[in-house]
C-alpha cells in the first residue's frame, strides 16, 4: 500500500467513520423495505413475476443512487481543500496529483461502495425465486459499479476545476445528465423544436454512451438480442471514467495556487460595485444580513436564468407548433409543474448555502459579537431570499394561473372543471407552503450541516422528494388495502379516483410542508446562536449544564 | 473615537467576576474565578492551553453562559443584560472569521451596520479605525488577498468599529511576525491611552510583561495570581539565585564554587556565573571569599530578577483539563 500512501491513509480514516456503518444499514434496510412492499402489493402474482418486479425496481433505485452519488460525495472533496488552502500543502510533499485524486476517490467512495454492496444481497433474492439468471444479476451489478464510478469520477473532475461547493455540485449534476442522457435529450429537443420525428434506431445508436442504456441492455430480455450494445456501453463508460480521472489529475496541479485577478474581471466588478453602491448602502443600513447575502455579483439575476432558457424554448416551440401549443394540455401541465419544481429546487439550493460555510469559518459567530439578534438574522435572510426570488415566484404563479385557466376552459365537464380548479388552487397553496418550508428547513439544514452539499441534499430530499415517496406509497398501500378488503372488486365509494388522488396529494404534501417549516423555524430560532458559536462537529460541547441564574436570561447559550 | 470614557465613575470596575464557574459535562473549565479589572487597565491573561482563558473571554463576551457564579462588565450582568454588554465590548476571537470575498471597507461597513451605526457616521468611523490600525491604504483590497497580519489588524478594526469601552482580545498576536507584533502592541498601547480597558490573552509573555500593567495567571481553571506585573515576581522566592561577573576562567571558577557546601549549584551561562545558594540562609559572602582565595577577580554580583516567563514556568505545570 506504500505505492499510494494517501489512498491507504484516507481509507483507514473512512473505515473508522460511524456514518459508513449507518449508510450501509440504512441502504440495506431501504432495499428490504422496498422488496417487502413489492411482495405485499403482488402477493397474488406468481413468485417468478414478483421476483422480476423486485429485481427491476431495486436495480433502477440502486442505479439512481449510484448515478447521483458523485454530486453529494465527491463534488466538493477537492474544492473544499482548495478553499481551506490545504491542497497546496499536499503538493509541497512528494505526492503527485494521481496520489491525491485516487486518495480522494478511495476515501469518499468507500461509503458509496459499501452502501451499494449492502443492497446486493437483497437484489439477489429474485435469484432464489428463479426469476433472474445469475448472469443477468452480475451484469446489473457490473452496470451499477460502473455508474457509481462514473458519477464519482465526474464529481472529482468537477471538484478539481471548481472552487465553490454549489457550483461543483451543480456542474456534476449537469455532467451526469449529459453523460447519462445527453444524446436522447439533444435528439428529443431537436425533435421538439423542429417538429421532426427521430427513428428509434438513431436514438438507440446515439444513446450507446449512456450508462442508462447499459442498464437497459443488462436485462435478459434485451441482452439476448443486443448483447453487443451492453458491452459497448460498458466500455465507453469505462473510457469516460478514465478520461475524467486523468482530467482531474491534469487540472489539480494547475489550479491549486491562487491566481492573480483578471484585470478585465476586476474592472467589471469595480464598475458593478460603483453602479450599485448607493442602492446597496441603503440595503446595508436597513438590513445588513440581506446585504451580506446579496453581496455577490449576479445574485439577483441568477434565479431568472432557467426561466429565460425555458421561455426561449417555448417561444421557439410556439413558432414551430402553433400559438401556445394550443391543445397540448399535457405540455401546459408539465410546464406549470416543472417551472414550480425548478423554482423550489433553486430556492432549496440557495437556502442550503446560506450559513453553512460562514459557520465553518467562524464568520457566523462574529455576527453575534454585535448587537444583532436571531430575529434580525432570520428576517435578513428572508428579505434576501424574497429580493432574489419574488420575481420568479410571481412568474411561476402567473404561468400556473395562465395554463391552469387555459386547461380549465378546455374541459367541457363542469365536475372536471371544478376538480381542475381545485388542483390549481392546491398547486398554488403548495407553492406558498413549500417556499416557507424551504426557507426555514433549508436554513436549519444549512446551520447544522458539516458541508454545503449535505445541507442541499437534506433540504431537497425532505421537502421535495420525500412527500412524493410518501404519497405514492400511501396510494399503493390504500389501493392494495381496498383490493384485500373487497376481494379484488372495485369499491364503490361514489368518488372519482382522480379526486381521491388529489385529496391524498394535498393531504400528504401540505401537512408535510407545514410540519417541516414549523420544525425548521423552531430549531433555527432556538439553536442559531448555539450552533453559531461552535464549529461543525463540535456540537457535543453544546450539551452543557444550564446556568443557575435568577431572572430572565438573554444569553445565547441559555 | 471617544476619549472621555475613562471619566466614568471609578467605583465600577470594568470586569468583575465572582465564583465564576463553567463546566462542560464533568469537566470544569473554569473553577470559581474571582477577578476584578479596573477601567483603563491593559490586562494580560496568562495560562497554558486549556487553562480556561478563552472560556473566560467567551463568558465575558456573552457567548457562553456560566454554569454558576456571576460576571459583570461595566456593571452589567453578562447573562441578564447581554445586549447591553455587547454594546460595551469588542471581542476578537482567536480565529479570523472574515468574508474573504469582501473588500476591507465593505467588511467594516457591514459590522458597523450590525451595530446600527447610522450610514453617514459609518463612513467616518471606518476611515478612522482603518487609520488607527494602519490599513488606510488597503481599504479597497479584498480581505482574502491580505496577509495574516493584515487580516489580524482588520479583526482589530472590526472590534473598534462601535467604539467599545472594553476590548477582549484572544491571542491577537498569534502567528504575526515580529514587526507586526510590535505594531500590534503599539496600537494596543495607543488604545489604552484613549481610555479603553483591554484584556489580552497571549502566550508571548515577554511582550505582555512590558505591555500590561496588570496580569492574571490561570491554571486548570483556577486563578493563581491577579495584580500588577511587578507583583508576579513575589510569587516565587528567588533570593537564592545570583549572577556573578568575573574576570578569569569561568569554568574553573564554577568548579571552585561548587566545592563549597553553602553553594548548591554554579554554572557558566552566557559568559556569567549563575550561582544557586544551597539555602536561603546561606551568606553570599562565601562567593567573594572563594573567588578571591583562588585569585579570581569578582567584578559584579547581583540577585536574579525573575521575569514573567520564569514565574509562569514555575507556578504552572502546564496541566490542561
Amino acid at each position: 500500500m506504500s505505492l499510494l500512501p494517501i489512498v491507504e491513509r484516507e481509507m483507514r480514516v473512512a473505515s473508522r467513520q460511524v456514518s459508513l456503518y449507518w449508510s450501509r444499514t440504512v441502504l440495506a434496510g431501504l432495499a428490504i423495505f422496498i422488496t417487502a412492499t413489492i411482495v405485499f402489493f403482488m402477493w397474488r402474482f406468481p413468485p417468478a413475476t414478483m421476483g422480476v418486479s423486485v429485481f427491476y425496481t431495486l436495480s433502477c433505485i440502486a442505479f439512481f443512487y449510484a448515478a447521483t452519488a458523485g454530486i453529494w460525495i465527491t463534488s466538493d472533496c477537492i474544492s473544499e481543500e482548495k478553499r481551506d488552502g490545504t491542497l497546496g500543502l499536499l503538493f509541497l510533499t512528494d505526492l503527485r496529483s494521481f496520489d491525491i485524486v485516487l486518495g480522494k476517490l478511495a476515501a469518499t467512495s468507500l461509503k458509496a461502495f459499501a452502501g451499494l454492496i449492502a443492497i446486493f444481497p437483497v437484489l439477489g433474492i429474485p435469484l432464489l425465486l428463479g426469476s433472474v439468471a445469475v448472469e443477468e444479476f452480475w451484469r446489473v451489478v457490473l452496470v451499477l459499479f460502473n455508474a457509481l464510478l462514473l458519477s464519482l469520477a465526474a464529481g472529482i473532475f468537477m471538484s478539481s476545476i471548481s472552487l465553490r461547493a454549489g457550483r461543483a455540485a451543480g456542474a456534476t449534476l449537469g455532467m451526469m445528465i449529459l453523460l447519462l442522457g445527453g444524446a436522447p435529450i439533444l435528439w428529443g429537443l431537436v425533435s421538439f423544436l423542429t417538429g421532426h420525428n427521430i427513428s428509434g434506431e438513431t436514438l438507440e445508436m446515439a444513446s450507446i454512451h449512456s450508462a442508462v442504456m447499459g442498464l437497459i441492455m443488462a436485462f435478459e430480455v434485451n441482452y439476448m438480442t443486443q448483447s453487443q450494445s451492453f458491452w459497448h456501453s460498458l466500455w465507453i463508460n469505462q473510457a469516460f471514467i478514465l478520461l475524467l480521472l486523468i482530467g482531474a489529475c491534469v487540472r489539480i496541479p494547475r489550479n491549486w495556487q491562487g491566481k492573480a485577478l483578471n484585470p478585465l474581471k476586476a474592472k467589471v466588478s469595480a464598475s458593478y460595485r460603483e453602479k450599485h453602491s448607493l442602492r446597496r448602502k441603503e440595503l446595508l443600513t436597513s438590513s445588513p444580513i440581506a446585504w451580506l447575502r446579496l453581496r455577490q455579483k449576479g445574485s439577483l439575476f441568477r434565479p431568472w436564468i432557467p426561466f429565460f432558457i425555458g421561455s426561449l424554448a417555448w417561444i421557439w416551440g410556439s413558432m414551430v407548433h402553433g400559438r401556445w401549443f394550443y391543445g397540448e394540455d399535457g405540455l401546459w401541465v408539465m410546464t406549470t409543474y416543472l417551472s414550480a419544481t425548478i423554482l423550489k429546487c433553486m430556492m432549496g439550493v440557495e437556502m442550503a448555502h446560506r450559513i453553512c460555510e460562514d459557520r465553518r469559518t467562524g464568520a457566523l459567530e462574529l455576527l453575534f459579537t454585535t448587537s444583532i439578534s436571531v430575529k434580525e438574522v432570520t428576517q435578513g435572510h428572508w428579505e434576501a431570499l424574497m429580493r432574489q426570488y419574488r420575481g420568479p415566484i410571481a412568474l411561476v404563479v402567473v404561468i400556473s394561473l395562465f395554463f391552469g385557466v387555459l386547461t380549465v376552459k378546455r374541459e367541457n365537464d363542469p365536475e372536471g372543471q371544478f376538480w381542475l380548479s381545485c388542483m390549481l388552487a392546491g398547486h398554488l397553496l403548495l407553492l406558498f407552503l413549500d417556499v416557507l418550508a424551504l426557507f426555514w428547513f433549508g436554513l436549519w439544514s444549512s446551520l447544522k450541516a458539516r458541508r454545503v452539499n449535505h445541507a442541499t441534499r437534506s433540504t431537497l430530499f425532505y421537502i421535495l422528494a420525500l412527500p412524493w415517496i410518501l404519497y405514492w406509497f400511501l396510494q399503493l398501500f390504500s389501493f392494495q388495502m381496498f383490493s384485500l378488503l373487497f376481494f379484488g372488486s372495485s369499491p364503490r365509494l361514489g368518488i372519482d379516483p382522480g379526486t381521491i388522488m388529489l385529496i391524498a396529494w394535498l393531504l400528504v404534501h401540505c401537512p408535510w410542508a407545514v410540519g417541516l417549516g414549523f420544525y425548521g423555524k423552531k430549531q433555527v430560532l432556538e439553536k442559531l446562536k448555539h450552533y453559531a458559536t461552535t464549529r461543525p462537529g463540535d456540537e457535543a460541547t453544546l450539551v452543557i449544564a444550564p446556568p443557575k441564574h435568577q431572572g430572565k436570561s438573554t444569553s445565547p447559550t441559555t | 473615537m471617544d476619549t472621555t470614557q475613562s471619566a466614568q465613575a471609578p467605583s465600577i470596575p470594568a470586569v468583575q467576576t465572582h465564583q465564576l464557574t463553567r463546566r462542560y459535562g464533568e469537566m470544569v473549565a473554569l473553577d470559581q474565578l474571582n477577578l476584578t479589572i479596573q477601567k483603563g487597565d491593559l490586562f494580560g491573561f496568562i495560562g497554558s492551553n486549556g487553562a480556561g482563558k478563552t472560556t473566560t473571554l467567551r463568558i465575558l463576551s456573552t457567548f457562553l453562559a456560566p454554569s454558576s457564579g456571576t460576571a459583570n462588565v461595566m456593571g452589567h450582568h453578562v447573562v441578564q443584560e447581554a445586549d447591553a454588554v455587547r454594546h460595551l465590548i469588542g471581542y476578537m476571537p482567536d480565529f479570523f472569521g472574515v468574508y474573504k470575498d469582501m473588500e476591507v471597507t465593505d467588511y467594516l461597513d457591514f459590522f458597523g451596520a450590525c451595530y446600527r451605526i447610522p450610514s453617514k457616521e459609518r463612513e467616518n468611523t471606518v476611515r478612522d479605525v482603518l487609520e488607527l490600525v494602519g490599513l488606510s491604504e488597503k481599504k479597497g483590497s479584498l480581505i482574502g488577498a491580505l496577509s495574516r497580519g493584515m487580516q489580524q489588524r482588520i479583526g482589530l478594526a472590526r472590534v473598534l468599529i462601535h467604539d467599545p469601552q472594553l476590548l477582549l482580545l484572544d491571542e491577537p498576536a498569534s502567528g504575526l511576525d515580529p514587526r507586526a507584533r510590535i505594531e500590534m502592541m503599539a496600537i494596543l498601547q495607543e488604545l489604552q491611552k484613549m481610555g479603553k480597558t483591554i484584556i489580552i490573552s497571549s502566550h508571548i509573555l515577554s511582550e505582555l510583561e512590558s505591555l500590561c500593567n496588570q496580569v492574571a495567571i490561570i491554571e486548570r481553571g483556577q486563578l493563581i495570581y491577579s495584580g500588577p506585573v511587578q507583583g508576579v515576581q513575589g510569587l516565587e522566592k528567588n533570593q537564592n539565585v545570583l549572577w556573578a561577573t568575573i574576570e578569569g576562567d569561568i569554568e574553573k571558577a564554577a568548579g571552585f564554587l561548587k566545592s563549597r557546601t553553602e553553594i548548591g549549584e554554579a554554572e557558566a551561562v552566557e559568559g556569567k556565573l549563575r550561582i544557586t545558594m544551597a539555602s536561603e540562609k546561606a551568606s553570599v559572602g562565601v562567593i567573594a571569599q572563594t573567588l578571591v582565595a583562588h585569585d579570581i577577580h569578582l567584578i559584579g554580583l547581583k540577585n536574579h530578577e525573575m521575569g514573567l516567563e520564569d514565574v509562569f514556568m514555575q507556578v504552572t505545570r502546564g496541566d490542561t483539563q
